[in-house]
């Protein structure tokens, strides 16, 4: 699994692709704070099947986005590729309260 | 040879329940006080003045109308009390622990675990054992005999990654429960670091001094340890640093904070700290002002899911440096 990170956006009809790599943290603060601005809605899916470990920080970036394209874009957060720790992570800090998991 | 632990438990059921590791523990004296709570825990205190510490079952906690907590710190000032709580019952209000100066509670199953080879398998056991160890022996306490503890000194922020991945790989087998206890064992380490590397180091006023994620070497003078120690199921792991900044208070704060809100997390800090509490099995820290601060948790092979909601926590705060 790659560490450095790296967040890729591309578009499928009118869904936003956001794929995560490598680990995220405090490390991701400036990719993660541009990162609203590459995305329009109304439907956006967070993808973290390549991401490693997300720490309190990466936590606190990722909420920031999330938060900031719900209200201003008011899109449609789905997550999908979760680890076994980042699912209870997510639900732990609320993630889930912003986004639901793609079955 | 070590002082008794005095161990105080409501009824016959409420003893009952913890029985099977209590058994285990050397020097425990176990009394089940019925109706005579007062008078028996007088006497109690009286016949042992000095008891390694106290343990208490939450069924007296709080004080519900008997007042043994406030007894037992009247008659034993500066004694430790465990508070042993099964996970079954609702978890203590964490704001009133500290401001009754209990700091160790053990939140434990409340049927009894299977009995194995190793030196302690229940939380109970390990939090008796971490209690009564000396610092530096508290991760063995943790591990089976003969485990062996890795010990780290960090020269720069660089190396949180190269050593993550070494305990990763520590962490050996392909089962899910070996992978979801790797992926755990990662975030856990990770905060804890973070914490020695950006929250520990601060000014004269309290400030921070370092902004979190920026590169950073390690000050002369200043230290950072990490310790762990891997038995093939119980991993423990310890980051020690010379600043001893971390204020008892502060973290329960932080713990409270995080466990009672409903809905996203606060923006001021602690969330990891709190992540650390949520992911280990039980949480220790030890804290000399200005001096030192230790964190140190331990976490097992788990089944993949959810984690318990509810975990213990063993705080000691030392004498301020003179």
């Amino acid at each position: 699994m790659e560490t450095d990170f790296r967040v890729v956006v591309t578009r499928e009809g009118l869904t936003d692709i956001v794929r995560f790599s490598g680990i995220i943290d405090s490390r991701a603060e400036n990719a993660l704070r541009e990162l609203a601005d590459g995305v329009n809605g109304p439907n956006v899916r967070c993808d973290f099947s390549d991401s490693g470990r997300i720490n309190s920080m990466g936590i606190a970036f990722l909420l920031r986005f999330m938060k900031q394209i719900r209200d201003d874009k008011s899109a449609r957060i789905t997550i999908r590729g979760l680890s076994q720790v980042n699912t209870i992570l997510f639900k732990m800090t609320g993630i889930f309260l912003l986004a639901t998991v793609e079955q | 040879m070590n002082p008794p632990i005095l161990a105080f438990f409501r009824n016959d059921a409420d003893e009952r329940r913890w029985k099977s590791e209590l058994a285990s523990i050397p020097g425990i004296i176990s009394i089940v006080t019925g109706e005579s709570a007062h008078s028996l825990v007088k006497t109690a205190c009286r016949t042992v003045p000095k008891p390694q510490f106290v343990l208490l079952s939450a069924s007296f906690y709080p004080d519900k109308g008997l007042g043994v907590t406030t007894l037992v710190r009247n008659l034993l000032p500066g004694t430790e009390i465990l508070l042993v709580s099964p996970a079954s019952e609702p978890f203590p209000d964490v704001g009133l622990l500290f401001r009754d100066g209990i700091r160790n509670l053990v939140v434990a199953p409340s049927s009894p675990l299977s009995q194995g080879s190793g030196p302690a398998e229940s939380p109970l056991r390990i939090a008796v054992a971490s209690l009564t160890a000396e610092r530096r022996e508290r991760m063995s306490a943790c591990l089976r005999r003969g485990a062996t503890v890795s010990e780290f000194t960090l020269t720069s922020s660089d190396q949180k990654e190269v050593f993550i991945k070494h305990l990763e790989s520590t962490v050996t087998g392909k089962s899910s429960e070996a992978e979801f206890l790797r992926q755990r064992a990662a975030l856990i380490a990770d905060e804890m670091i973070e914490n020695a590397l950006y929250g520990a180091p601060r000014d004269r006023d309290g400030a921070r001094i370092f902004r979190k994620g920026e590169r950073r070497e390690i000050l002369p003078g200043e230290r950072i340890g990490v310790r762990f120690g891997f038995d093939g199921e119980n991993l423990a792991i310890e980051v020690s640093d010379g600043w001893g900044s971390l204020r008892p208070e502060e973290i329960i704060e932080h713990l409270e904070k995080n466990r009672d809100r409903d809905g996203l997390p606060p923006t001021d800090g602690g969330l990891g700290l709190f992540l650390i509490w949520r992911f280990v099995d039980h949480l220790y820290v030890s804290i000399a002002p200005g001096r030192e601060t230790v964190v140190s948790g331990h976490v097992r092979l788990a089944t993949p899911g959810e984690l318990p909601e509810a975990k213990g926590f063993h705080m000691e705060a030392l004498r301020a440096c003179a």
